[in-house]
């Protein structure tokens, strides 16, 4: 059922039309019964639109839900790239990162995204907490094959950080900058996280997941009073409240666009770029890393994204995990 | 330990690059040092106990057997830090001794927040994690030796 006659159509249709649009013109440009129209538009009020039906004018579309699947699905054309070629939204899920590389290792297709309303075990590095409530932010989670080598992936998590920069940049003019490698700032505060998995092995990648979260509808007296001075949102850095829709949207195309990049030209197009919305580099910052606390100067990064810090007695450390705090 | 036997594991250390090996358990110590560039065998035998003949020799099959390419080894395919918890709180994948199947998850390798879960490839028993949890791990470098069953 699902097969030619999909609820992207439908709801294209109603989108077309600023009035009403009769049955009898819709279920013709379908190739499907009346009835049968009647039983889509049934389910679709169920996923959240809201469809006015009159006897005599037909159709007409009120509301869309503020995650509308057939939306994001509507702005990437399967043949188009790769992102986006399939959409999934799910509206209760652990964590979407996890349920991705679950489809990843049974063969899902490069480019399918997953979606949740919720994640009841939202998670970032190491196995903390992502702060996920119902219907208040975006939880994404796309699935790669990159034909690069292991040792090349972490490129992966600079291109997601300036994908996220520039498209949450585009739709709220917020100055939203990279803290290394891919946190997403405005004014210090964490706005948006991004959480990259991947199963290779010496010779190559298998298939990676590309996790992100992005804090939108959540109040600043919702945060948990833990994270409230180091995370913001949207709504907290903005006093809107947005639909979510678009920032998913503008999100992969920012991906779409620098995976072309990463597979036309490689990763240095990418390193520098990231370099220009980072705020890491040239300042002093405190490392925390699985072997304690360093301090030193952010020079740079080597060409695999690695933290290049100057430390007090003049020699350079090259970082590849750890937790940055910008000093005073 | 008898003296056949420190013989015998002597002779396979020579064939090795290992320089310096050392067995202790429950009153006996066994260290046996090899300078590198010399090939000089300083060996120090403090008490014997017969109990821990098995244990030691044990070990040293593993030696061999890793020496002839019967054990696996697992390596990492990137630059990061070894994890060999999901989490700081939970609970070690795997340990010493612990069976694993093919596909299961040993460790992560993080590196900038690319988490790698490197899975087994030959069902079977670790017999050696090679590299402390929250260490750096160069490309290539050897993780874990898994003893196919």
């Amino acid at each position: 059922m699902s097969g030619k006659t999909s609820n992207e159509q439908i709801i294209g249709l109603l989108k077309g039309k600023s009035g009403f649009i009769s049955g009898e013109e819709m279920a013709a440009a379908l190739g499907i019964s009346r009835a049968a129209l009647w039983k889509r538009i049934s389910l679709l009020r169920k996923s959240g639109y809201a469809i006015e039906a009159s006897c005599s004018r037909g159709y007409r579309l009120l509301t869309s839900p503020d995650l509308s699947v057939e939306e994001i699905r509507n702005a990437f054309s399967p043949l188009q790239g790769s992102i986006g070629r399939e959409v999934i939204l799910l509206d209760r899920i652990d964590s979407t990162n996890t349920y991705a590389m679950e489809l990843a290792s049974r063969g899902a297709p490069e480019g399918t995204v997953l979606l949740a309303n919720e994640q009841t075990g939202g998670r970032g590095r190491r196995g903390r907490i992502w702060v996920s409530p119902y219907g208040k932010n975006l939880y994404m989670s796309v699935v790669v094959r990159p034909d690069i080598s292991p040792r090349d992936a972490t490129v992966l998590t600079f291109l997601a950080a300036a994908a996220g920069a520039t498209a949450i940049r585009a739709l709220t003019s917020l100055p939203v900058s990279i803290k290394w490698p891919n946190d997403l700032l405005v004014a210090g505060k964490k706005l948006s996280g991004i959480l990259t998995e991947m199963k290779a092995d010496m010779d190559r990648i298998f298939h990676a997941v590309i996790g992100i979260g992005v804090n939108i509808n959540m109040e600043r007296e919702s945060l948990p009073e833990e994270i409230r001075s180091v995370a913001t949102s949207v709504l907290a850095e903005t006093g809107k409240i947005r639909r979510r829709t678009p920032f998913a949207v503008e999100i992969l195309r920012e991906m779409e666009k620098r995976y072309r990049i990463l597979r036309e030209k490689g990763k240095y197009p990418l390193l520098e770029e990231w370099l220009s919305l980072t705020t890491t580099i040239g300042r002093h910052v405190e490392v925390t890393t699985g072997e304690g606390k360093i301090t030193g100067f952010a020079e740079g990064i080597d060409e695999e994204g690695m933290l290049l810090l100057r430390l007090p007695d003049g020699s350079l450390r090259k970082i590849g995990s750890g937790d940055i705090a910008y000093g005073a | 330990m008898e003296l056949e036997d420190l013989k015998s594991l002597m002779e396979l250390l020579k064939e090795t690059d290992i320089t310096e090996l050392q067995i202790e358990k429950e009153g006996t110590k066994v260290k046996i040092k090899r300078e590198k560039f010399f090939g000089h065998l300083d060996v120090q035998q403090s008490i014997l106990s017969e109990k821990k003949e098995a244990k030691e020799m044990k070990q040293i099959k593993e030696e061999a057997a890793e020496e002839e390419g019967k054990l696996f080894t697992v390596t990492s395919p990137i630059v990061g830090t070894f994890y060999r918890s999901p989490s700081p709180e939970s609970e070690p994948f795997v340990d010493v001794g612990s069976r694993v199947r093919r596909g299961q998850v040993l460790c992560i390798i993080e590196a900038m927040k690319l988490m790698n879960e490197i899975e087994n490839e030959v069902d079977g028993v670790v017999v050696r994690i090679l590299v402390d949890n929250g260490h750096p791990v160069e490309y290539g470098e050897p993780l874990f030796l898994i003893e196919p069953v």
